[in-house]
Order: C-alpha cells, then structure tokens, then sequence
C-alpha cells in the first residue's frame, strides 16, 4: 500500500480513508460558510463609518455610540431585559420543581405532564401567538408586561427543563438514597444535595431561557402594549424600513449574546465532565 | 403491587410541586387553543376586531368562498393558493436543508471528538441567534446595495432584484432551519460505528452503496426529526416572508397574524389557525404511525 | 425448647436473635415488569440475622437479595411483611430514621464534596456537635486507611479508595447494621481479594452487623459467617459456609456453590440404591424417594475417587483427562451416558489413567447427599 508522508504524519490516501465520502467535505464547508457568512458581513457592517448600511467608508465605532446613547433602543432593551430576567426566574424555578416531582405522578399522567410541557416547542409561533392575544383578551388581561411575562415564561420552561431533565438524568438515583440513607431529610437533601448536584442544569436552563426570551419576536408582538415594547418588537420596525448602520450594531450586540451564551452552556458542561 | 420505586425515590419532591409548571402551560399553552378552536365558529362582529359569541362556521366557509354581490357562494381559490404556497415552499425548504445538512452533519461526525464538539457549537450559535438578526443578515447580502450587487457590479455582471423577491424568503426560511436539520442528523450520525462501514467495503460495497444501504438507514430518525423540525416551524413561517420577500407573497402565517390586526376578521384568522394546526396534527399522527410501525424512535426535542 | 428462659442458662438463638438481631418476617415485594407482567422479587422471606454476625445473601440476579437489602436500608417499601431490629419495628420509618447504613455498588459519593466532608455529611445530618464530627472523621479515614485525603473530591481517587469512603461514610454513622450491595463488584480481582480482608477487619474491629449481598459464591463463602442462598425470591438455605457446601439442601444450592455431580440412584424395597449398574449400596441416611423409585444424589467431584480408597459406587468409561497443576479433573462416561466429574488431588503419579479405560468409581456414604423436592 502507497503512503503518503506529509508533514511527518502519515496519511491514508482519500481513497482508503474509510471515513471519507465523495462531495460530502466540499458541501459541508460550504454548508458552514452559507451558515456564518452573512453574520460575517453583519459584524464588519456594524464598524462602518458611513451613514448608509451598506456603503463601506473606513472603519468607525461611531454606530456604537449612537446605539448605547439612543433612548428609544435603550429603554427597549431594559423592558427586553427585565422581562427576560423575571420569565427566566420563574420557568427555572418552575421547571426545577417540575422536574423533580413529575415522576410522582402516575406514568399516564407524568407522560401527559411531559407532553404539555413540549406542546409550546411544537406549535407554529404564529398561531400561538393570535392564540395568547385571544385568550388574554378573554380573561380580561391587556397586552402589556403581565401578558408578556406569563407568555414569555410559558414557552421558556420547556427550555429551561431539557438541561436540568438531563443533569437530574446524569446524576442517577443512588446518590440521593445515599443521602435518605446517611439521614437527610428533605430540606437538607434539596440544599446540600440536590441543589448543588444540579447547579450545571440549572445555569444552561436559565441562560437558554435568557437568550429564548430575548430573542422572541412573534409572540411579543401581539402582546407589547406602547410601555412595554421589547427589542426585537422595535428592532423589527426599523428593520422593514430597511438596513441601516443603527441596525447593524444591534445585530451585532445580539449575535454577540448568543455567542457568548451557547459557548458557556456548551463548554462549561463538557469541561465537568472531562474533570471527572 | 408496585412500580419499581415509583414515588419512592428520595430527594424527589411531592407530585404537586409540579403543578405551578403545569398550570401555567395548561393556561397558556392548552387554554389559547381551546379559545381559538372557539372563536373559529364565531361570528365576526359588524366593525372592529374580536367576536360575536354567536355559532357560525362562517369563517371556515370564507377561506374556500366568497359572498358574491348577490349573496351567492362562489368558490374562491385565493386562500388555498396561499396555503398551496406554504406547503410548497416548507418542503422545498425541507428538501434543500437536507441536501446541505446531511453531508454537513456527515463530514461533522468523520472528525476527531475535540473537532467534532466545535464544529457542534458552529451550528448551535445560529440556532440561538436572534431570528430578526439572521434575517437581517441575509437583507445586507441580498440588498441593491448588498455584497452581491457589489461583487457583481465589480465583476460587471450588472445589478440584479434580489431582496423582497420569492427566492429572498425561500432562502431566508432555508437559512433559519437549516441548524434544525443539521442537528437531529448529527445526533443520529454521531454514534454510528464506522466499523460497519468498514465491513461494508470488506463484503465488496462501493463507497456510495455503503452510504445508502448501511449510513442513511442508520442516521432514518435523524432524517424524520429534522423534517419535521424543519417542515413544521416553515409552514408558519411569519417573518421572512414580510423582511426577505417584501410582503409580497404572503404565507399562511402572515395570512393569520394580518386576520388579528384590529377592525380584521378575528374568526376567520382563527379558523385558519385550527386548519394549519390540524394539517401538522396529522402530519405528526402519520409520522408517529410510520415510527411505531417501523420501530424507529422519533423525538423532536435538539 | 423452654417457654420460659431460667435465669443463668444459654438462652436459644432464636430468641437471642429476635431481641438483638434483625429480623424479617415474611417479606413480600412485587414488581411490575414493563411488559405488563409481574415479578416477585421477595416471595414470603422469613429471616434472623444475629446481632454482629457477617451475614452474606448470595443468589443470582433477579433472585431478590438486592429488593431485600433495599428494603431493610428504607429504599423500598414491602408489599406485607416485618422488620425489626432488636424489639423495634422499622420497616414503618422512613430511610432517613432508620438506624442502619448502607454501601452503594456505584459507592454513590457526593461528587460536589470532599472526602471528609462526604464522611461527615450523616454526623451533620444527626446534629452532632462540631469537634465530635472532626474527631469521628478523623477516627473513621485512620480506620478505611484514608489518612490525608480527607481534601480530596471523589474523583479524584481510585475505585479502591472510593470504596473505602463510602465505608468510611456509612460506619461514620455507628450503624446497628451495616447493609452491603455487591461493594465490590465495579473491582478488580487483586483489588477485590484486599478488600475482602479489609471488610473481615472491619467487621471483626467495630462489631457491627454486616449484611453483605453477592453474587460471587467464592466471595459469599471466604466472607460470611453464616451465608443465605437465595432463588426466586426466597431463602432456600441458610448456614454456615461449611453447612452450605457440604450439606446442599437441593439441587439449585448444590449446583450454585461450587461444582456437583447430580446422580439419579434407583432405591429398593430394603432402602438400598444403586447407580446405574453399579453395586447395590445402603444410604447414610434414610430417604424418600420419588414416584418413580428413584433420587437423586449431589456429590462433589473431589468427594469421588478412582483409586479404590472408597466403597465402589459405579464403573464407567474414562473420556477425558485435564492436568490443571493442583488437580487433575477426570471426567468418566458411565454407561447410561450420564458424565461424571472428577478432581484427583496430587500424589497422582502412582494413577495410570488411559482415556477409554474402566475405571472404578468410588465415594463415602457420607458424601452423597441425597437431595429433597426437586422443583
């Protein structure tokens, strides 16, 4: 067999690499690239100089000012914030007890349980969305922070449940016998143990709850009153005048987030595990 | 008689501290169907927005007929064609992301263990990027004055409509869901044994048969969950139609939200929510039949 | 057996038993199986475990030990049945209250904390004041042989280490009965055999009644003082090691511990038996036999012998012929195709064995066991 030395490593010829399928690496790096390649342009958009989006004239952070400076983009992104903290909170407690009581239901009812918590991941936003604003409408709620929050905690819980589902999973029964066995009774058990054991699922569930609530555009568009418009609420009137180096920026400071929060909630896990 | 360790397992909490999460998904979740399903057969009201609590099933009538000037019915296809376009264009959103995601996912799962988690990560990160965000995106590529006007315009190719166009929504919705697809395949892919595919050539298979008879089965749930996951959230698709497509050509999503609006025709937005929900009802109900008899194990959770 | 002990005599082990011991009355658990059947993990278990005695329950999986530790430690809830320990019932308490502590088969340490702190967490639990806990930690990582690694995470140490926390843990508490699940399956055979000798010191040390689930006969038989042979949910013998290998209650115990030769023996009118065509013999003991006038007999193979140094019980063809250093194994084919094993213990020079030769085989009466019910 002929072997190729490149680099000091051997390599095995493409054709007897039994991992290697024809096309499948050209269109899966173009595949990536499709993926990053207009966040790509966002981001170097975001650092222009110029008054129009797209006409490039040297390299200014100027746009970052006016964006951190603007009280309309400000005072939206607080209402986003301070939504997405009290939605987050709320579905992580909820999903906490949630998840660590559901088995204590009889098995029909705990697959029952289990399926109204997905049904929020399975129906198209829209119609949830036209759903919400009719039901709120018929309890007598207004679109508004209340309606907002109830919503937005609603579709953050089964977010917030599949991390700390499978934490609960990976820590295993014997654990917690130990502890009814070494004589912890409830309430030491949920601080000493419990607790602590699931702080990883806890951490990813909030954040993606964050990220979830920050982000939502559809639902919160029929349910923002004139005091209570989020971000993308706002966002989405300036986008559909068109791009603008305002714009950019933003898209950049969220992408940024995203980022940030799916590098933590997908290393930091990884890393505990590899200590171990 | 009991289930092993049913209730009994320490450090659990009570059966009812569940129910704070399941009463708000139960009001907010089960609680806006039912009054959907109910103001579908409701009357709209002379002017404004909301209903009339009065049975019709005016509003399901609308979306096939018009009222003509005298009072007859006649068949009016206008809405079927939007919901015809909806179909259309989820599966060809369907289609395409699996074209570019199974080789993705594929080549993914080809690489070492430490490559392979970041490779994750780079198709996890538009999943989580804000919706409004990506969309954006795709305006500055596909923009008059976008990078692909600029690189044709310095190629001298010209200037070309590409924003606000059919094929600008029809790539934005691609654009969206292709992580979607990319990573149910992955999950079904990544703990493939390449010792089979080893044993495949060994018994004679060339390169393309191993991968049709012995990885595609293999990585079928995979191939399920992503189209669904993929189909189900295009159909009512809401946003890139309006941002990429100009708004106009409206989509079932758009169709409904635009029926909400005030002075609009709430019951008939309503009935065609029912309608669109029912559609991926069985839809599911046909993929949930074909997984039970087929023993595949289909989950839609990432 | 007097009603009423008389001051200054032994008094019986039963009921020395039943006012220190544990004991467990008629013990029954079912589970549903997901297919929809039903399993009875214990079926009836009545047992006297004897204040601190090295108790073995050893069976195969599924045939209920584990259910049974479970049940004592408060982890699972009997369908019916007692348990008390001492005077006290405790199969009402819940794990927490319940004076006993376990090992877990995976240790199931608390990853988060320390190897001192795990030790610590159930003295905390009790309240106990804070030098006590240092000092009874301190006492408990010299006692498992753990001294300087009271700082370390769990992950951090060996399996052999690990184990010897979760000891360390459990006996921390000054349990009245120390409950084992297979402790030292997830070991290593050389790992394995110290720690069977660090456990017998252990338990001879602190005195505390050790109640050791296994599926390793070997292990159950090196360690226990006395041993529970367990089967579809029940305890088919209880004794001592010695009682257990020599004395097989039936078929199932004769064939689980160790190796046995089973023999189908005819029986005449006069109580005497033959094997096969072999000579007719008296029995050591008298027996009932089956329907069909037969019983069968368990024998050990290194209970028979072919060197005419016992009565003669049955000639039969020599097939095969196995040099294992210790021992030579002998397997001889007797006439109705029955096969017989065999271990020849050395001098076996002076044996001159040609497969396909007549060979005489011979045994004690008192090694053939006649064996009750066949299930």
């Amino acid at each position: 067999m002929s072997e190729l030395i490149v680099d000091g490593r051997k390599r095995v010829p493409r054709i007897l690499d039994i991992r290697s399928f024809p096309g499948v690496g050209p269109v899966a790096v173009a595949a990536l690239v499709f993926l990053y390649l207009p966040m790509l342009v966002t981001t170097v958009y975001a650092f222009n100089a110029g008054d129009q989006a797209l006409v490039w004239e040297g390299f200014s952070t100027q746009w970052f000012g006016y964006v951190l400076t603007n009280h309309t983009i400000i005072d939206t992104a607080i209402t986003s914030v301070q939504l997405a903290v009290a939605a987050t909170v709320a579905a992580v407690v909820m999903a906490l007890a949630f998840a660590l009581s559901v088995d204590g239901l009889r098995r029909r009812g705990s697959a029952l349980a289990n399926a109204l918590m997905a049904a929020p991941l399975i129906i198209p936003e829209v119609v949830l969305a036209v759903a919400t604003l009719a039901f709120i409408r018929m309890i007598g709620l207004q679109p508004g922070f209340l309606s907002l929050f109830l919503a937005h905690t609603t579709f953050c819980i089964p977010f917030a449940l599949m991390p700390i589902r499978s934490r609960l999973d990976a820590i295993g029964r014997e654990v917690f016998e130990a502890g009814a066995d070494l004589g912890a009774t409830a309430a030491p058990m949920l601080w000493r143990i419990t607790l602590p054991l699931l702080v990883p699922g806890l951490v990813s569930g909030a954040l993606l709850s964050f990220v979830i609530s920050m982000d939502d555009f559809i639902i919160s568009s029929f349910l923002s009153s004139a005091g209570s418009t989020t971000l993308p609420v706002y966002l989405y009137g300036l986008i559909r005048r068109g791009p603008s180096p305002a714009i950019n920026v933003v898209a950049l400071l969220l992408l940024t987030l995203a980022v940030v929060v799916t590098s933590f909630t997908y290393l930091a896990p990884k890393k505990k595990r590899s200590e171990s | 008689m009991s289930e092993p360790n049913r209730g009994r397992t320490p450090g659990r909490l009570p059966w009812f501290a569940s129910l704070p999460a399941l009463v708000i998904g139960a009001l907010f979740t089960i609680g806006p169907l039912a009054v959907i399903v109910a103001f579908s057969f409701m009357t709209r009201p002379a002017q404004g927005g909301g209903v009339v609590y009065q049975f019709t099933t005016d509003a399901y009538r609308t979306s096939l007929f018009t009222k003509s000037f005298n009072g007859d019915l006649v068949f009016n296809s206008a809405y079927l064609e939007v919901f015809w376009r909806s179909v259309v264009q989820a599966t060809i959103s369907t289609a395409i992301c699996f074209v570019l995601a199974f080789p993705l996912a594929l080549w993914i799962a080809t690489r070492t263990p430490r490559v392979q988690n970041l490779l994750v990560l780079a198709v996890t990160i538009p999943f989580w990027t804000n919706l409004l965000v990506r969309t954006y995106a795709w305006m500055l590529v596909l923009a008059k004055d976008g990078v692909i006007n600029q690189a044709s315009r310095a190629l001298g190719l010209g200037e070309h409509e590409l924003l606000y166009t059919d094929l600008a929504s029809q790539l934005g919705l691609i654009y969206t869901f292709l992580p979607f697809m990319v990573l149910p395949l992955y999950s079904s892919l990544s703990g493939f044994d390449f010792r089979l595919a080893e044993a495949g050539y060994d018994l004679g298979a060339h390169k393309f048969t191993v991968l049709r008879r012995i990885i595609l089965p293999m990585a079928r749930p995979g191939i399920i969950s992503g189209s669904l996951l993929v189909f189900m959230p295009a159909l009512g698709s809401y946003v890139q139609p309006v941002l990429l497509g100009g708004g106009k050509v409206l989509l079932i999503g758009n169709l409904i939200a635009s029926q909400f609006g005030d002075s609009r025709n709430w019951p008939f937005g309503a009935a065609l929510s029912v309608i669109i929900l029912a559609l991926l009802g069985l839809c599911l109900l046909g993929v949930g039949l074909w997984a039970r008899r087929t023993g595949t194990k289909v989950s839609l959770s990432l | 057996m007097p009603n009423a002990p008389v001051i200054g005599t032994t008094r019986p082990a039963e009921v020395v038993a039943r006012e220190n011991g544990l004991t467990i009355g008629n013990a029954r658990k079912l589970f549903a199986t997901p297919e929809g059947g039903v399993v009875k993990a214990l079926d009836g278990v009545s047992l006297q475990i004897r204040d601190g005695e090295f108790f073995v329950m050893l069976g195969p999986s599924g045939c209920g030990k584990t259910t049974l530790l479970r049940a004592i430690a408060g982890l699972e809830v009997l369908d019916s049945g007692e348990i008390y320990l001492g005077r006290d019932r405790i199969d009402s308490l819940p794990a927490y209250a319940r004076p006993v502590n376990t090992v877990f088969q995976s240790y199931a340490l608390f990853p988060h904390l320390t190897v001192a702190q795990n030790i610590a967490f159930g003295l905390q639990m009790e309240r106990l004041p804070k030098p006590e806990i240092a000092a009874r930690v301190e006492e408990m990582m010299a006692l498992v042989r753990l001294d300087g690694l009271g700082g370390r995470l769990p992950s951090q140490l060996s399996g052999g280490q690990q184990q010897r926390v979760a000891l360390a843990r459990a006996l921390a508490k000054r349990p009245r009965v120390l409950l084992l699940d297979e402790p030292l399956a997830a070991l290593d055979l050389k790992l394995r055999r110290g720690m069977q000798d660090e456990l017998r010191r252990l338990q001879r040390t602190t005195g505390v009644t050790f109640v050791f689930v296994t599926h390793d006969q070997e292990e159950a038989l090196s360690l226990g003082d006395r041993i529970a042979v367990f089967s579809n949910g029940v305890p088919v013998q209880v004794g001592t090691a010695e009682e257990i290998y020599e004395q097989p209650v039936n078929r199932f115990v004769a064939d689980f511990i160790g190796e046995s030769n089973f023999l189908a023996a005819e029986i005449n009118d006069d109580g005497d038996f033959r094997v096969a065509d072999g000579p007719w013999r008296e029995l050591s003991e008298p027996v009932l036999p089956a329907m069909d006038g037969t019983v069968t007999l368990a024998v050990r193979p290194e209970r028979l012998v072919v060197d005419g140094t016992a009565p003669e019980l049955v000639r039969g063809a020599l097939a095969e012929v196995v040099y294992m250093g210790t021992d030579l194994r002998i397997r001889v084919s007797l006439a109705d195709g029955t096969s017989l094993a065999i271990r020849v213990s050395p001098p076996f020079e002076q044996l001159h064995l040609t497969p396909g030769a007549e060979v005489v085989v011979g045994a004690e009466p008192s090694h053939l066991h006649p064996l009750a019910g066949e299930r």
